[in-house]
Formats: structure tokens, sequence, C-alpha cells
């Protein structure tokens, strides 16, 4: 060999290795590129939009997605796509010829496709969405368990060679990278909203707590009240009989003796008289007042004592609101609006009718003015009851929003309210596994909504 | 993956089917690729065991005999390179085919290929052919129709002992004559591959102002021939007559120099025969509008330059992808071996040392097909190839 052709050789040589150079130094570049923008846009769009801004000028790309594929490797998902057709596909089954082991799924290999109408892999659904796609640059991307993909589609075919497929090979690590920071912000997503679930569970279940705490002690309370209670309730009434009996014997006295009369008026005995009544009459009042506080306090502690059957809510519905409208139509008017002929639940009648009672009852009182108006609409959503009660009363204040359903709590005067009712008729309804809430309030009213179960329907639908 | 070679004494048929059974493995072979005399590969054609032993066979038909790492006596053996490699994937199809359909047969077999690899539709890694002398340039059009340009193509022509047209190719199940073999590799192991001749420039050269496909008739509106002589005169050569001159031409072929990076490249044509009329029958196709180069070489160079070419091959290797060799193929032309047959044991000697004692095989081919750093495939004269296959620690 003559020592030209030598050094053209060695020309040769370096001009190969040069040209690898240029492929490392286009890598470099790319993930150079890649850094600073994600530096610069990095927190303020999704991670992966620069990098298919990157790859897409660097090896001619029309459309760039990225798959994550489920662990037993069936299905796959779109985690980013350019196209926003491709990002609303919902998760789809990965084709496979057959069901032996080595068969290879479409993202398992590093490949680049010519053709895409010749090859029978590639996902039915993604000739579909992207029609216009003929050519395919695919580099599968591990994490740890997980198994993901980008791939790189072209409207022409053969636009990836084998070059570009070692660059985005050399790249994919620079990928798998992005992937983790995707993965660690969903994983800080997912791990902020267990931190809110496991906050309002806590939450939940001290409230849970105290409202047990409070049941054993209303429990407690009201056995203990109750004995005490049936004394100073018989004794009032045995009382008022004695004094009916005192009042007829000074008339009688009265009547054979008329001096006593003078004698009376001295001590002043009719008004004692008149006022023992009065005062054993309150304090009757009281006694009953205090009855039904303890009656409350033990419906509260013990919802499920009573028994239950298959239930016309609406008839329930209609009578109470017959019994409410009686009070209410001095100041408001009540409308009924049904959007179902029949509606029937599992449950208690009477503690159901409490409940709606309550409700409207409520509702009223919110009302401060003369143009008060209360709606009631039942509705039926699959397999639940729906009962909105809708005022146009004064709402409930922010304040007061989160305490609704707490015991005792009431927003009325001293002595208007026991701050029994929301909390009992929440109870109530749990009990009939459904739930009551708060559904809007404002200045211009609140809307409190009731769901139930339909009758013989799932519990868990 | 796992490269196995084996060197057969290919010379009785019973005894070269005792030393197939004998190869068995505890799994079937993706792929072999063979080279022996046209005695060898009849013989392993009409070896039933060939295909239990691999799955897909790509066994050519060398001048003479094939070569390997491994020293032989006598003149009928059968070099295997047995690919072992269930992570990679290889497809094999064939073609019997003619100067009219071979493009359209090339990719037909081409996608038939990428179906057995079970990879359709997809850019393969490598891909090896064996064509019949004739057919190279149409094989290399219809595979840059169907894929374009991206796949580095090598191989060798079929070759016989006279250019008597008994060359033979066997893809596993049937034996051809004119026609092809093509194999799609996606291996799990780098390639590195280099293509080149053993000649130089001289300062000869004309443009071809008439040509139909192998035929060049003029060279600056002169007859061919004429012009080639007066080359020939130039450099102390005598003229050649017309008749037969593939011997005679050897040292002085045709060259179109392809320039890359600023480096000639030169793939030969070898004049197989002057006309009459003064026309010269090449063995591969020239161009009208094509620049051609007198070329010239000598034994030293033919030496030298297969090491050269293998040397070159073995450090893309490790330069390019870090990679230690595992196994190669040579394809030197049938041509320079002929020209130099008291040397041959040198160029063999030579290829071992600069493949460091890695097993290889090799055969001596009536046109090679490989490509230069420019990334175009092309089919040429008295060139030789060198292909490499790494190791599994490093990917393709």
């Amino acid at each position: 060999m003559s020592q030209s052709e030598k050094q053209q050789e060695l020309l040769l040589q370096l001009k190969i290795e040069n040209q690898q150079l240029l492929k490392f130094k286009k890598l470099n570049s790319l993930m150079r590129d890649t850094l600073d923008t994600f530096a610069v846009k990095g927190r303020n769009q999704s991670p992966f939009t620069s990098l298919f801004d990157l790859l897409g000028q660097e090896l001619q790309a029309d459309q760039q997605f990225i798959v994550a594929i489920n662990d037993d490797e069936t299905s796959f998902s779109i985690l980013d796509a350019t196209s926003p057709q491709l990002k609303n596909l919902p998760a789809q089954l990965l084709h496979k010829k057959n069901d032996i082991d080595s068969e290879q799924h479409v993202f398992s290999q590093s490949s680049a496709f010519f053709d895409l109408a010749l090859s029978p892999k590639w996902p039915a659904v993604l000739t579909t969405t992207l029609p216009q796609a003929r050519s395919a640059l695919i580099q599968p991307i591990r994490i740890g368990q997980h198994h993901y993909a980008i791939v790189l589609l072209s409207d022409k075919t053969k636009t990836f060679n084998i070059e570009a497929k070692t660059v985005v090979a050399s790249y994919s690590s620079f990928i798998a990278s992005f992937l983790s920071l995707f993965e660690n912000q969903r994983l800080a997503a997912e791990r902020d909203q267990l931190f809110a679930q496991q906050k309002r569970i806590e939450q939940s279940m001290v409230q849970q707590d105290k409202l047990a705490a409070i049941g054993q002690l209303a429990a407690g309370v009201a056995h203990e009240l109750n004995n005490p209670l049936g004394f100073i309730y018989s004794n009032l009434n045995t009382l008022k009989v004695y004094m009916q009996t005192v009042q007829s014997f000074v008339h009688n006295a009265y009547a054979t003796t008329p001096a006593l009369k003078d004698v009376a008026k001295a001590a002043n005995l009719s008004f004692l008289l008149e006022d023992s009544f009065d005062l054993i009459e309150e304090s009757l009042t009281g006694a009953r007042r205090s009855r039904d506080i303890i009656n409350n306090l033990r419906t509260f502690s013990h919802p499920d004592d009573i028994s239950v059957s298959k239930i016309d809510l609406m008839a329930i519905l209609e009578s109470t609101i017959r019994i409410a409208n009686t009070q209410i139509k001095r100041n408001a008017k009540l409308i009924l609006t049904k959007d179902i002929a029949s509606a029937y639940v599992n449950g208690n009648a009477t503690q159901l009718s409490q409940v709606l009672l309550n409700l409207i009852n409520n509702a009223y009182h919110a009302i401060d003015h003369k143009q008060g108006l209360i709606t009631v609409l039942i509705t039926q959503l699959g397999h639940w009851l729906t009962i909105k009660i809708t005022d146009n009363g004064c709402g409930i204040s922010n304040s007061a929003v989160s305490h609704i359903f707490e015991p005792f709590f009431t927003t009325k005067d001293v002595g208007q309210g026991t701050g029994l009712g929301l909390s009992i008729s929440r109870a109530i309804v749990e009990q009939h596994n459904g739930c009551l809430a708060l559904e809007h309030t404002s200045a211009d009213g609140s809307v409190f909504v009731v769901s139930l179960p339909v009758a013989d329907a799932s519990k868990d639908d | 993956m796992r490269v196995l070679r084996h060197c057969l004494d290919a010379a009785d048929h019973t005894c070269l089917c005792d030393q197939l059974v004998a190869l068995e493995q505890p799994e079937t072979a993706c792929l072999s690729i063979a080279f022996g005399s046209v005695h060898a590969i009849s013989a392993l054609s009409s070896c039933h065991y060939a295909t239990t032993l691999s799955a897909n066979w790509v066994a050519t038909s060398s001048c003479q005999d094939a070569f390997s790492d491994q020293a032989t006596e006598g003149s009928h053996h059968l070099a295997i390179l047995q690919f072992i490699d269930p992570i990679g994937a290889y497809g094999v199809a064939s073609r019997h085919s003619d100067s009219k359909t071979i493009v359209e047969d090339s990719k037909a077999a081409l996608q038939q290929a990428l179906l057995a690899a079970n990879k359709p539709g997809e850019l393969p890694a490598f891909i090896w052919c064996s064509p019949s002398p004739g057919l190279e340039e149409g094989l290399l059009t219809g595979i840059r129709e169907l894929i374009g340009n991206d796949v580095p193509v090598f191989g060798g022509s079929s070759a016989d002992n006279d250019v008597s047209g008994n060359w033979c190719m066997f893809d596993g199940q049937q034996l051809i004559q004119t026609g092809f073999i093509i194999a799609v590799l996606f291996p799990s192991v780098p390639i590195s591959y280099y293509f080149s001749c053993g000649y130089e420039e001289t300062p000869y050269s004309a443009i071809v102002t008439a040509a139909n496909e192998r035929q060049l008739i003029s060279l600056n509106n002169q007859p061919a021939a004429d012009v080639y002589n007066a080359w020939r005169g130039h450099n102390s050569q005598t003229p050649l007559p017309a008749g037969p001159v593939l011997a005679a031409s050897t040292f002085s072929p045709l060259g179109r120099i392809v320039q890359q990076y600023e480096v000639s490249m030169a793939l030969l044509s070898h004049p197989a025969s002057i006309r009459a009329d003064g026309s010269i029958d090449l063995f591969s196709q020239v161009n009208t509008g094509e620049r051609i180069t007198f070329m010239q070489g000598d034994t030293e160079l033919l030496v030298e330059r297969a090491a050269t070419v293998s040397g070159i091959a073995r450090q893309q290797l490790s330069n390019l992808y870090d990679s230690k060799p595992q196994a190669a193929i040579v394809i030197f032309c049938a041509g320079c071996m002929l020209a130099i047959p008291d040397d041959i044991k040198r160029v063999h000697h030579g290829i071992r040392q600069a493949l460091e004692n890695i097993p290889f095989i090799g055969g001596y081919t009536f046109g090679e097909q490989g490509r230069f750093a420019d990334g175009i495939n092309r089919h040429g004269n008295l060139m030789i190839s060198a292909i490499i296959f790494g190791s599994d620690n490093e990917s393709v």
C-alpha cells in the first residue's frame, strides 16, 4: 500500500470518527437544550412539552407520544402526546400475536418502522387515531419496575434511520430522567392527595369519636336524668291535683264561712292559688321539654333501635309537608315537585319523617321575610333517591357551616332550639345508608340534600 | 448472542452429514452463514440435517474453496458461522430470479424475510445477501426502493471455479443457481464493517460516453477498449486483444471514484472480456456520465489490503461500540485470489493477525456488495470487505 493511500485511509478513519463525534455532539446539544428549556419552562408546563419540541426539531418527527405499559404488559395508556386526539385516548390492550411469553409487543424493543402499513404489530387504535402516520421510531424506557416507551411518528415512509434510532437510544436515559420527574410529580400529587385524605379521615375519626363520646354521654345523661325527671313530672302532676283539691276546699270554705274571704284576701290567697297553678304548669312544660330533649338524646345515641321496613317515601314526604304547612303557611309557601311517580326505601317512617320535618322547619326558621318560599324536589338518579330542600332564607354564615351537623350546635336563641336537629337527622339518614349534606348556602338561601338508596338496590352502588 | 464457527470437510457427502449431526447444539441456530466450494454447497443442500441445525441458511459457493481462521488441507470445505441469539431476530428469504424481475423479486423477498423475523415494516440492523452474478445491482435497487439506504447491505456473489455458471446458493430449503438469498439481522450485538479495494488510482481517467448496463461502449467518445489499452500502455502494460481478459486485467481494473469527506474511494469494475467492436464487458454496471479511472494493483497491495480492511473493521467495533469482536466474515474477490495464488496463505495470515485470532470465515466471490462511509450500498468487483460481530456486553 502506498504512503498516500495509507494517509487517505487514515484520513477516512478520522473522518468516520469525526462523524461519530458529531453524532455525540448532536446528542450533547440535544441534552443541553433540553436542560436549558426545561430549566426555563419546566415549572410551567408538562415535563414532556420541551422534550417533544426538541426531538421533533432534531429528528423530523410529525407526532410524538409517550406510553406507559401496565405491569403485566397487557395494555398501554398515553402519558402525554403532541396530538390532542392521543392525549384523550383511554387505556388500550396491547396486541399480541399469540400467548407465548417470548412474543414481544410493539413497545418492548427499540425499533425503526420504515412503513407502518406493513406491520401488524402497530396497534389498530393508533392507526385509526393517526391514519397519516407512515413511519415510526420506538424507544422503550424502563424506570425501576415501570415500562414506558417514547414514540416518534412521521407522515412519510422511511423517515427514521439507524442513526436516529441510535440518537434516541442514547437519549433514552435522559428521557428516563424526565419520566422519573413526571413519576415523582405524579407520586407527589398522589402523596398530597393521600395526606389530604388521611387528614379528612382523621378529622372524621375525631368527629366520630366526638360523636360517639357525645352519644355515650347523651345515653348516660338521658338515663340518669330520666328517673329524677320522672319524679319531678309525676310529683308536679300530683301537686297539680293536690292544688286543685286545695282550691276546691278553699272555695267550699268560703261558702260555709264567708268571713274567711277577708282573711284570705289579707293573705292574698287567691293570687297564691292562681300563681301556684301557673308555676306548676310552667314546671310541667319545662319537664316535658326536658323529657323531649332526653328522648332526642336517646334517639341520637341509638338511632337503630327502631324497626325497619320497605316504606313509601313519597307518602311520608307528602304527609310531612301537610303537617309542616300548618305552621309554615303564614309566612312561606311550600312547594313539592316530583320527578318520579313513586319512591320506596328501606327504613323507618317515623325517623325519616322526623328528618324531613326538621329540615323543613329549619328552612322555615331561616326565612325572616314575608315572601318565604320553600321548595322540596324529589328525584331519582340510578339507585339513589334525592330530596332537595331549598329555601330563600338568610342562609348560614361561613363560621357556622362547618358546625351545623355537630350536636348541640344552634344558631337559634337560647331555649328556642336544642342544637340536635341536624345531627340527629344526619345520624338517622346515615343509619339508612344514605347521606345528608348542605349543598349550597348564601345570603339568598340554603339547599340541603338527602340521598337514600332505593329499596332493594345494592348498598354499594 | 453466541457465534460459532465450524470448518467442515465437505469432500464426502456422508462424512459432511455426520459432521453436521455432531454439531448439534441445545438451541437451534437462528442463522447460519456459510461459504464452500460448489461441491460443498451442493453436499450441504442434500443433507437433511442442515435445517435441524439452523433455522435459516445463507450458504454461498466460493471460487475454489472457502477459507477460515482454521488452516485446512484439500479443496472442498464448508466454513460456517452459526448465530445463536434468542434475544435477536433473524429472517431469510430467497428467489429464483433474472435480470427482468430482480428488482421486484428483491422487494418481495425482503418483505418475506422481515415477516420471517416477525419484524414486518421494521428496519433491520444489517442485511446479508448472496446473489448470483449479474443480479447484484437489481438486488440492491429493490432493497433501496423498499427501505432506503439506511441499512448496511453486505454480501458476496456466488462463484465457481471457471466462470462457467455452476455457482450456487442454499437457503436451507432449496439450491438456487440464478437468483439470490437475503437475510435480515436484528442481532443483540453490534456489527461493524469495512468495504474497500486493494488498488491505487492512476492519473488516467475518462467520462463514460456510452454504456449499456455492464457493457462499457465508449470513453470520451472513443471505443472503450482503445482508451483502456492506451492507459495500459502508459502504465507499461501490454494492450489486451479482443476476447476474455478477466485474468489479465486483474491488476488493471477500472474504478468509479466515490468522494466521501474529501477522500476518494474507488468502486472497482473488473473487465471480463473485450468485444470486437471495441466495447468492454465488465463485472459491474457503469453509467453514462460517470468518470472512470484506470486503477493499478499488485500482489503486495492485495495481501496487505485484506489485513488492513479487517483491522479497520475490528478497530471500528471498539471505537464506535466499545465492544469486543466475537467472529467475522471476510469477503475476498475471486479475481484477486486467482491473481495471487501463491500468496493467498499470506492473505489469510494477515487477516488472522488483524482480527487477533477471533474465528472468521470467508469466501472468494464474483462480486462484492457493501457500503463505504457515505452510507450508500453498492456492488463492486475486486473488492474486499470485513464484517465483525461484537459481544453481548454492548447493545446495538
